[in-house]
């Protein structure tokens, strides 16, 4: 133990003598500071001059000349002032090799070149050549500080006006999207986390948290973090632990709730990427949960039909009194199961029940009894209308007119699924009948088929049982004939 | 009178003939009634696959119209834009297989189920519906309209 601790100290003393002799040496930037020059002083307090990393180690040259032609001889590797990708290269001469960032004691990752790479910014490029973004467009160039130090330019709390300078900028983003928002700042700050982040929460969701930071991809690239099918999982990487999230003290259920939801499942099984996700909802750079009153314009972004009912149907009323968030009381807002008729009417699973019983709020529970009657009659006589038209279909009838007008059951049905929002016995009756009525055409037409087979298929029995019996006689007969000769 | 010899019965040649006949008639009943048998019980059938559609007259059809036109079992619909085009896609909505119409006032077709609108290039634009309506190939021979699958 005693010889690890010997061989340490021994290390760190090195390290640190070698870093001081450099330091000491480093003309460059002693003439600079001569001069009272900005990135001289900025280098000052920047962490690579801390780690003994002279001006040399990125501008190339001799930091111990005493001569200034000597110094920056290109002879000596002096590049100057680098340009476009040589600035991230230089950067990544030290930030991409292991060993060099081992030397230097920094447990960094060595991959941010790499990811940079697959980055938006690094596939649009700056006059046809460079990326659009090199390290320094970020990190600054002199002065560069850890992450973790608050003076960082990508600090939690420092990155979203930093990523703002260029996405903030309508003229710069116009000349390389001119279809991408730049309010996302704007929205950002009316957001949760933007409000957090204002009152220096560093724990909250910032530009990085969703985007990525050297690898961030366009919200089209099904490898970004925020392409629709990614973006739950990004979102629970904060909302689903319940240890980050315990201060804010709110569920940490909502993604488990989401993926088992039917939007869930579109989006996460079925890979619909047009299925709401938790921005649709919560909306993205300015995410907040939707107030109570805006729940049933939020839904009905989608399902128009159905927000258009309620918001003139009775309920309306009621729920605004009770201030009931409209959709979510009935069907839940992360786990929102299928709608099946279930919902509907006044058995103690149905939502109904919940409000309407035969003491209270009677007249919706009547109503309801109804709707529930008139809607499972449907159902039921689809079913049948289906197994008439099979039958038929399977004895060989053409019955195809009849399975083409099936379809019109089916709608009728969901129709009147919508058609419940209306909240009016009248309208949804309406509906149904739409439904009831072709469902008896199909039934006459299907058993019409029916019979005529049964009818065939008797006809072809006499049929056979006449040939039979004519040939019968015919044999018998001629049979005759042949004994009335041979005699 | 010589009595003419009694020729001794050959019993064993006689029923190996008597077995050929009946196994002849028997087998030629199967054939027989098999197929009557196989044409009252009709096998398990799968629907029936239609690949092109007459879908009435041209001269019949305003502009800015749509119909819906029976394709097979299948819904299809048929437009005729502001621009004298002639469009055919799958009616049936992809949100939850609701028969779409076209809808004049808006433009475009729509689903009367959950308000799901589609443009007239069939691309879903608005509402529930997660991918466009499947497109039909249309023909005009003459003046009569036919439409069948894209291959």
């Amino acid at each position: 133990m005693k010889q690890r601790i010997f061989i340490f100290a021994a290390a760190l003393i090195t390290v640190l003598a070698s870093r001081e002799s450099a330091l000491a040496n480093d003309k460059c930037l002693e003439c600079h500071r001569n001069t009272e020059d900005k990135p001289s002083a900025l280098f000052l307090n920047d962490i690579h001059y801390a780690k003994g990393i002279t001006c040399a180690g990125c501008h190339g040259g001799n930091p111990n000349a005493e001569e200034i032609e000597q110094a920056m001889d290109k002879k000596a590797g002096f590049i100057g002032v680098p340009k476009g990708d040589d600035i991230s290269k230089a950067c990544a001469a030290c930030h991409s090799s292991p060993e060099k960032m081992k030397s230097l004691g920094s447990s960094l990752p060595t991959n941010q070149w790499e990811f940079l790479q697959t980055s938006v910014h690094a596939k649009l490029s700056l006059k046809g050549k460079d990326h659009i973004a090199q390290c320094v467009t970020c990190h600054n160039a002199h002065g560069i500080v850890s992450v973790k130090n608050p003076a960082s330019p990508v600090y939690p709390l420092n990155v979203v006006k930093t990523c703002s300078r260029c996405h903030s900028d309508i003229a710069l983003m116009r000349s390389y999207n001119p279809s991408l928002p730049v309010d996302q700042f704007e929205k950002y700050m009316t957001s949760v986390h933007g409000k957090r982040n204002a009152k220096e929460d560093a724990k909250t969701a910032e530009c990085a948290s969703c985007h990525g930071s050297h690898d961030i991809r366009s919200a089209k690239d099904v490898k970004s973090k925020v392409y629709a099918s990614n973006l739950p999982g990004t979102c629970a990487n904060c909302h689903s632990n319940a240890d980050y999230m315990k201060a804010y003290k709110i569920p940490t259920d909502q993604y488990e709730k989401y993926a088992k939801s039917i939007h869930g499942i579109a989006l996460l099984q079925k890979h619909d990427a047009g299925a709401p996700a938790c921005n649709s909802c919560h909306g993205n750079h300015g995410a907040a949960p939707p107030g109570v009153e805006s729940v049933s314009k939020v839904c009905g972004t989608c399902h128009a039909l159905n927000a258009d009912l309620f918001s003139s149907s009775p309920h309306k009323k009621a729920f605004d009194q009770r201030k009931l968030p409209e959709c979510e009381t009935c069907h839940s807002n992360h786990e929102i199961i299928a709608a099946t008729d279930k919902l509907l009417g006044v058995a103690p699973e149905a939502i109904c029940s919940q409000c309407h019983n035969e003491n209270q709020n009677v007249k919706g529970y009547q109503v309801a009894k109804k709707m529930r009657g008139l809607i499972d009659s449907l159902e039921a006589v689809e079913k049948r209308d289906q197994e008439l038209v099979y039958e038929a279909e399977q004895k060989g009838m053409e019955i195809s007119e009849a399975k083409f007008r099936l379809r019109d059951v089916r709608q009728a049905r969901l129709q009147s699924r919508t058609a419940v929002h209306a909240f009016s016995e009248e309208k949804f009756a309406e509906v149904i009948s739409i439904g009831l009525k072709t469902s008896a055409s199909i039934e006459v037409e299907s058993e019409s088929a029916i019979r005529e087979y049964y009818f065939r298929r008797i006809g072809l029995a006499i049929a056979t049982l006449i040939i039979t019996l004519v040939a019968l006689f015919l044999f018998l007969f001629v049979r005759r004939l042949e004994k009335k000769q041979n005699k | 009178m010589n009595q003419i010899p009694e020729i001794p019965e050959n019993k064993s040649k006689r029923d190996f003939l008597q077995w050929v006949l009946a196994g002849g008639v028997t087998a030629f009943l199967g054939a027989v009634l098999y197929p009557i048998f196989a044409y009252l019980n009709p096998p398990k059938q799968a629907e029936v696959e239609v690949s092109s559609v007459k879908a009435g007259k041209l001269s019949e059809m305003e502009k800015e119209s749509g119909k819906i036109i029976k394709f097979g079992t299948k819904p299809v619909i048929l437009i005729r834009t502001a621009n004298d085009e002639l469009r055919a896609f799958s009616a049936t909505c992809t949100h939850l297989d609701c028969t779409v119409q076209f809808r004049k006032d808006f433009g475009m077709i729509w689903c009367a189920c959950h308000n799901g609108k589609y443009d007239l290039n069939g691309r879903n634009i608005s509402g529930p519906p997660p991918r466009p309506l499947d497109e039909f190939r249309v023909v005009i021979q003459g003046d009569e309209i036919l439409i069948s699958k894209k291959t």
